[in-house]
């Protein structure tokens, strides 16, 4: 049993026996502003990661990560993404496992009580990260693991991204992570099981094909037609699928359109992986009254290609299509949290209205009651006048303790995308100029030095532009 | 009653005259382009990209005396007017300029790139109404960076007009020309085939010749 399965099970042990409640964990409790403060620290530490200084970076997250508070995972996750900037892929690869041991009950529904159990009062507060966060953290370990000759592991932790991209109850969303599928492919391949390899392969490709620019709104416009057919069908009404056949009909005809000669390198012999960080992560931010909404927004890059030059001799292409960051962090469709969190902020305007009418009625009774004299019916009116006040003065104060404000943190150390260069390399060190473009315009270039070796099942290398 | 006509006469050219807009005695002239479509003597590839700003015009606050100030074509979506360029460029075949529709956020391999030699980098698009007391004047106004391949220098900016004229249909009634966006954009960009400083670019500087239609 190697290494990841022993720690799987000893974690899984200990969910299960209950050694890991919150007081074995040593919760540090913090309030919502103790944790935008936190925030705020690692915002600095974002700034050195995007510098290049990824020490000033790995330094910060590490005094983040001093007290184990509801935000260690995302720091344990970003402090990871610099270990692996600055060429510690073993460091990095052992902080996403701690990251993803600690995440793990979230993301599977069926055990997220004892999730719960582990976090105890404090998991309402524990980043969890958006579908799109949580297929990235799969895939960075997948990689990492390849990288160290863990391919099965790395199966295991590709399939977990797919997952995490397509949970829904109804699976009305399927994984159309293309890069979690070409790497599933890749780790079938090395285990000799073609079948299941041709599978996922064709999978990757399809995704290309349906988040591919030209097919994205025909896409979407299916995937609302589908979820507004679910509703009607829950409230007994009957579809309506005429509108939705046609929406097929024209998605397959444009699927052939979609070139796929394109990413023929992919389906190539090869033992390295360039990956190309392109861009920032998506953002999100607070919107409504309350702040209670959560949005998304995308991180556009003026760069969106890039061409390799290998060891100064031939040319290849950085493959987008598979790992939009910021199409899958925007295209699942209003996530459930966003309903509850209305509700929340319904409740807390009722509140300050109920509050309101109160104080406000109560101070016309009594101040009605003080007019009308001293007498026994004056004095019962000032007290009941008073007693509205007090019942509004509650309902204020309840109101202002409900606590509405979405949660907006973040995975931020993760790119607007990532492109992949497939590469069948000799062992040694090799050299890549990376150029970048927008569009068909040179816009920058960089180098970066590898050292292939011929033991791994995979070399992967991870190019940083610099910015 | 008369008096009372008079009155609701003159409120009604008043309505009239703040809903339009004062007519102008002279309209504003547009640069000339010329009349005849220009042609490059060789096939050349060309790409046309959306800039990455490139957004529908931007509504406009209060003019000096505090009236909000149209702003025509704020819902414009910025691909589309991409899209007309490469399509009306497409259709004037004649002119010699393969265009190659990159406008596809970037899925181009390099050995695509490579068969493209100049660059057409769509800025920004503009609308504007004039009324005179002649006519009515629909306008576009668009500009362009043009780029010559593996060069990340602009070698060339436009400033380019296009114009939609009313037509008068007899006793001095004008026929008003369609307001659609859509065909101002086009005849803006039928006036990059007439302009030769355009044409010279895109044709390697080589001789331009003329289509006579």
């Amino acid at each position: 049993m190697n290494q990841f399965f022993k720690i799987i099970t000893i974690g899984s042990f200990l969910l299960l026996t209950g050694c890991a409640k919150d007081h074995d964990l040593n919760i540090t409790e913090l309030s919502a502003s103790e944790i935008e403060a936190l925030e705020t620290q690692a915002q600095s530490f974002r700034g050195a990661f995007f510098q290049k200084d990824y020490m000033t970076a790995i330094g910060g997250y590490e005094s983040l990560l001093n007290d184990m508070t509801v935000s260690s995972p995302l720091y344990l996750l970003e402090q990871a993404t610099a270990y692996w900037a600055n060429g510690d892929k073993e460091t990095a690869r052992k902080k996403l496992l701690s990251a993803e041991l600690m995440l793990r009950g979230f993301y599977d529904a069926k055990s997220e009580e004892s999730a719960m159990s582990y976090w105890g009062s404090e998991s309402e507060k524990v980043y969890k990260g958006d579908p799109y966060e949580q297929s990235l953290l799969y895939i960075f370990l997948g990689l990492l693991l390849l990288d160290n000759g863990d391919i099965d592991n790395a199966l295991a932790s590709f399939k977990s991204a797919q997952l995490a991209d397509s949970d829904s109850s109804s699976e009305l969303y399927r994984s159309d992570f293309g890069l979690a599928q070409f790497l599933e492919a890749y780790c079938y391949k090395l285990r000799d099981q073609s079948d299941s390899y041709q599978t996922s392969f064709a999978q990757a490709v399809h995704s290309f094909q349906i988040t591919h620019p030209t097919l994205r709104s025909l896409v979407n416009k299916q995937q609302h037609t589908l979820s507004a057919e679910e509703d009607d069908t829950k409230n007994g009404v009957v579809h309506k699928t005429e509108r939705l056949e046609a929406l097929s009909e024209e998605i397959e005809a444009q699927l052939h359109k979609v070139d796929l000669n394109y990413i023929s390198p992919l389906n190539s012999d090869f033992n390295t992986l360039l990956v190309i960080w392109n861009g920032k992560s998506p953002i999100k931010q607070r919107v409504g009254e309350f702040g209670e909404q959560l949005v998304t927004i995308k991180n556009p890059t003026l760069i969106n290609r890039y061409e390799v030059q290998v060891d100064n001799t031939y040319w290849v292409d950085g493959l987008k299509g598979l790992s939009d960051v910021s199409y899958q962090a925007t295209t699942r469709g209003g996530r459930q949290m966003d309903d509850v969190l209305a509700d929340q902020a319904a409740f807390k305007k009722a509140s300050y209205q109920t509050g309101n009418v109160l104080v406000t009625a109560g101070a016309a009774v009594a101040l009605a009651s003080a007019n009308a004299g001293s007498g026994e019916g004056a004095i019962i009116g000032m007290g009941v006048g008073g007693g509205m006040m007090l019942l509004g003065g509650i309902a204020y104060g309840v109101g202002s303790l409900t606590s509405v404000e979405a949660d907006i943190r973040s995975w931020q150390l993760l790119p607007n995308e990532l492109m992949v260069v497939p590469l069948a390399l000799e062992p040694g060190e090799h050299r890549f100029n990376i150029d970048g473009f927008e569009g068909f315009i040179p816009r920058t270039n960089y180098s970066v030095t590898a050292n292939i070796s011929n033991q791994k099942p995979l070399n992967v290398i991870l190019a940083i532009p610099n910015n | 009653m008369k008096m009372m006509k008079i009155v609701l006469l003159a409120y009604y050219l008043v309505l009239v005259g703040c809903v339009s807009g004062p007519k102008l005695s002279e309209l504003p002239s547009i640069p000339e382009y010329g009349s005849t479509l220009l042609t490059c003597p060789k096939p050349v590839d060309v790409a046309v990209m959306s800039s990455f700003d490139l957004k529908a015009p931007k509504q406009q606050g209060k003019n000096k005396q505090g009236l909000i100030i149209k702003t025509i074509g704020t819902g414009f979506p910025p691909e589309n007017a991409t899209n007309i360029l490469v399509e009306v460029l497409s259709e004037e075949a004649s002119a010699g300029i393969v265009v190659t529709d990159s406008n596809r956020a970037g899925y181009i391999s390099r050995e695509q790139r490579l068969l493209i030699g100049k660059i057409i980098v769509l800025k920004s698009f503009a609308f504007k109404n004039i009324y005179g007391s002649d006519g009515t004047y629909l306008d576009a106004n668009i500009t362009l960076d043009l780029y010559e391949r593996d060069n990340q220098n602009i070698i060339k900016s436009l400033d380019i007009w296009g114009r939609i004229q009313s037509s008068e249909i007899g006793d001095g009634v004008q026929k008003f020309p369609s307001p659609q966006l859509a065909g101002r954009l086009q005849q803006a960009y039928k006036s990059l085939l007439k302009y030769p400083e355009f044409m010279k670019f895109i044709c390697n500087e080589g001789d331009i010749g003329e289509v006579t239609r």
